[in-house]
């Protein structure tokens, strides 16, 4: 971990970790990208998508300066290839085919059933132990500790399920894939800053991407597919599109969810759960 | 006992069937949303918010468990609140006048319900009550417990022991 932004860039222009900063609505509208890549105003907003200093009048003409808001994306399928690059890295990532232990026993999400289900619906995915199956998780952090405490930028984190259990949570083998920036939390309105992640997945569930294998010597047509997610209750809400609130919070029962309004606490509480 | 220790009824609801993806997919499958803050949200109330990206991906409709919830993250969250109602910590406490109030409200555990002395109110011990000696040799306890790392202190390894003290109920909810 360098100390510096110096060093860390150091460190990474060389390796060409690329990362894209894409520019965003500060109320979450859109990215700017694809059709929205030329504007300076946000189309449904109608903010400035650069920021506005208080005494700045001719607020409609600006057309540079720092941006509102940002996400840093940093794409998946170059870390994905050098993770194949590597030979002991590309031979770890073929544990849950070859290396493992079958005895029946649960102990990593290899012995799933859901995995099972997997290989049988899409055998030709499943067949091919190089194919990977990611696992996804976000929460909000405050990089500036409790300096402003409403500060909340969020990360979104990928793992490798390929990886055997001592090493898929491992620090070097997580990915940052995104970090939205900006002083409030996204909340509902994450999936639009998870649309380049989504395009990309879907390149690598459709097509597949040619990777160079280090340990066997040849190229092969990579795939990769979302295993599931990990996060907090009410992250599991925006992530999912069910509301994680109110009256009908257990998305198992919906509108028959079993609550009790509290009269002195003032909060709902769910009896029989 | 325990059907004693709240109000006497049995509970024979039973779960209902979680929905598959397709069932989920039906339910979202005709929302449309404009992102952003400023939108202004249709009347329709509907407990589906959106529909979500992730449906995109053509497999996401197919899988068992989309969603898996941090265990670690919630045991921590619970853990914090049993062991402030332990130690009766102000502010923290879930067992205050409010809570006893509500009992009154419900009509159960009338041994529990506040009882008005004059100005002031009492509230009796509960099965949860800690006396000041038992609260220190709660403490003590806690501090003697070994986590993974091998260490001694509470501070740095507070969800270690979180899931030493919460392993007899998180194994229910798993």
């Amino acid at each position: 971990m360098s100390t510096s932004h110096y060093e860390a860039k150091k460190i990474l222009c060389p390796i060409g970790i690329e990362y894209q900063k894409i520019h965003a609505s500060p109320n979450d509208c859109i990215l700017y990208r694809k059709e929205f890549e030329g504007l300076h105003k946000c189309p449904r907003c109608g903010l400035s998508r650069y920021k506005v200093k208080d005494d700045d009048r001719e607020e409609d003409d600006m057309k540079k300066g720092p941006p509102a808001k940002v996400l840093w994306y940093l794409p998946i399928i170059p870390r994905l290839k050098r993770f194949y690059a590597n030979v002991n890295d590309a031979k770890s990532l073929t544990w849950h085919a070859n290396g493992r232990r079958c005895d029946g026993l649960l102990r990593h999400v290899v012995d799933s059933p859901q995995w099972k289900k997997i290989d049988s619906l899409y055998s030709e995915f499943g067949s091919h132990p190089r194919n990977l199956r990611l696992g996804l998780a976000t929460d909000g952090m405050n990089p500036y500790s409790n300096l402003s405490k409403k500060h909340s930028s969020w990360s979104v984190l990928l793992f490798i399920y390929n990886f055997s259990y001592w090493l898929c949570m491992k620090r070097k083998y997580m990915m940052l894939s995104m970090m939205i920036l900006g002083p409030r939390q996204p909340e509902n309105d994450i999936d639009v800053y998870l649309s380049p992640f989504i395009e990309d997945l879907r390149l690598l569930w459709d097509e597949g991407v040619e990777v160079f294998d280090a340990h066997e010597k040849a190229n092969f047509n990579l795939r990769a597919m979302l295993f599931c997610t990990i996060n907090d209750f009410l992250e599991y809400g925006n992530l999912s599109g069910y509301s994680v609130k109110g009256h009908h919070a257990c998305s198992i029962c919906e509108e028959n969810t079993s609550y009790h309004k509290l009269k002195y606490g003032r909060k709902t509480c769910y009896i029989g759960h | 006992m325990l059907k004693k220790a709240f109000n006497g009824c049995q509970e024979d609801r039973t779960r209902p069937p979680p929905l598959t993806g397709d069932e989920v997919y039906n339910r979202v499958s005709n929302i449309k949303v404009n992102y952003g803050k400023t939108v202004k949200h249709s009347g329709v109330r509907n407990i589906w918010k959106k529909k979500s990206i992730f449906f995109k991906l053509l497999y996401w409709s197919k899988l068992d468990v989309r969603h898996c919830i941090d265990v670690m993250h919630v045991e921590k969250n619970v853990c914090d609140s049993i062991i402030r109602t332990l130690l009766n910590i102000k502010g923290k406490t879930k067992d205050g006048i409010n809570a006893r109030k509500e009992l009154i409200e419900m009509g159960v555990c009338f041994e529990l319900q506040p009882q008005p002395h004059g100005k002031r109110t009492y509230l009796p011990p509960a099965c949860h009550t800690l006396s000041k000696y038992e609260k220190i040799s709660f403490c003590g306890c806690l501090r003697g417990v070994k986590v993974p790392q091998g260490s001694f202190s509470i501070g740095g390894h507070w969800e270690s022991v979180c899931h030493v003290f919460d392993a007899p109920y998180s194994a229910t909810w798993r």
